[in-house]
């Protein structure tokens, strides 16, 4: 009978160690992904260009990119419609870039409740004064992390 | 060799049968203990349901003593329980049945009836999961954004195994006060669709590991069939 206590015992301590994993508070630093857009030359496709001195905001929303540097933008998109409109200007000229997206929300865990998958079905709409097309990395294009670009811009 | 070391063992059960015979004065000072079934209610749900004003369901527990230290044990339950997370708002409803026993530990004196008592449990309960709303979290820029789905999954099922230890104490005759503690292992679940089962009745909060955690303060009432 000894031996079934301890045995008990035992087991009673192991639940309680495997049981003290609390997930109280969301540890996740990327839920939802965001756009990520990459910068290309407008005559050799392949290669690479930064864009200088850019702003960039979302439609009614203040500047997320300001005076920037960069060879890729994240872009949040709202998913709470099936459409995302940002501006971006550089100099005084200023473009829209219009994504279109199926969206899903995903759960992830009690503490950090859910997160939205995207899928852009064809190349986003853009205005052109300063950039000279968009093009998709795949189509349709997933947009499920942030490990790589999933647009092009040529400029 | 063998049937020298045989003899001896005979011998030896001969000796001890012989020496329990020798003793028949002690076994008439030994106190009649009484076997029975013991039906309770669990004390700690009507008396939070009290102050919060909410129905959150009932439990009511059964045992049977199969012998001396043993007892075969059952809880029946009700569960209504509202979830809140940071990002989730959830209500949880059903019933659960717990199967098991019990094994006294603790040897009274004379005529006592007390226990410090570790069990085991088979549980099984049958739900449904209200996903009331939920929020995408860590988007600054355009905002987190709240969805109610108001989606109901009803038909889900959980299965556990449960160790439970306490202290049962017979306050008046016949009637005992039970305190103890529950530490579940969730075997399987039927999950909802795009969800989660955070919260099983009978099971509670589901921890991350499938890992489940329990009180319980009970009152019952022993109803004696006879006593040995």
């Amino acid at each position: 009978m000894k031996h079934f206590i301890r045995f008990i015992l035992g087991i009673f301590l192991v639940t309680l160690v495997t049981n003290c994993e609390v997930d109280d508070i969301c540890t996740e630093t990327v839920l939802t992904p965001k756009l990520i857009v990459k910068f290309y030359d407008n005559d050799t496709l392949t290669l690479a260009k930064k864009v200088t001195e850019i702003y960039v905001w979302a439609e009614g929303k203040d500047s997320l990119y300001e005076n920037a540097t960069a060879d890729s933008l994240l872009l949040p998109l709202n998913n709470a419609t099936n459409s995302t409109k940002y501006l971006l200007s550089i100099g005084n000229q200023i473009d829209t870039l219009i994504v279109n997206y199926d969206k899903e929300d995903i759960f992830v865990s009690r503490s950090c409740g859910y997160k939205t998958h995207f899928s852009l079905p064809a190349n986003p709409s853009i205005t052109q004064h300063w950039m000279t097309g968009i093009s998709m990395i795949e189509t349709p294009q997933p947009v499920v992390n942030q490990n790589k670009a999933h647009v092009k811009i040529h400029h | 060799m063998s049937k020298f070391i045989i003899n001896i063992l005979f011998l030896g059960l001969i000796l001890s049968m012989q020496a329990q015979d020798s003793i028949p004065a002690a076994d008439s000072l030994k106190i009649k203990q009484k076997f029975g079934i013991r039906v309770g209610i669990d004390l700690s749900r009507p008396i939070i349901q009290k102050i919060q004003k909410e129905d959150l369901g009932f439990e009511i527990t059964a045992d049977y003593r199969v012998a001396p230290n043993w007892y075969a044990a059952m809880e029946l339950g009700y569960a209504s329980e509202p979830g809140a997370e940071d990002y989730l708002i959830f209500h949880t409803k059903g019933s659960y049945a717990k199967i098991g026993f019990n094994y006294n530990t603790y040897e009274n004196w004379k005529d006592m009836n007390n226990e410090v008592y570790v069990g085991l449990r088979y549980g099984f309960s049958t739900f449904q999961q209200h996903l009331i709303s939920y929020t995408t979290p860590l988007n600054p820029y355009l905002g987190d954004q709240t969805f109610y789905p108001d989606q109901v999954s009803k038909g889900l099922t959980g299965h556990w195994a449960e160790l439970q230890v306490g202290l049962k104490v017979e306050v008046l005759n016949n009637l005992f006060l039970t305190t103890g503690v529950q530490f579940k292992k969730l075997i399987s679940s039927k999950q909802p669709d795009g969800f989660a089962n955070l919260y099983i009745p009978g099971f509670n909060k589901v921890l991350t590991g499938n890992g489940g955690f329990g009180f319980n303060y009970t009152i019952s009432y022993l109803i004696p069939f006879y006593k040995k």
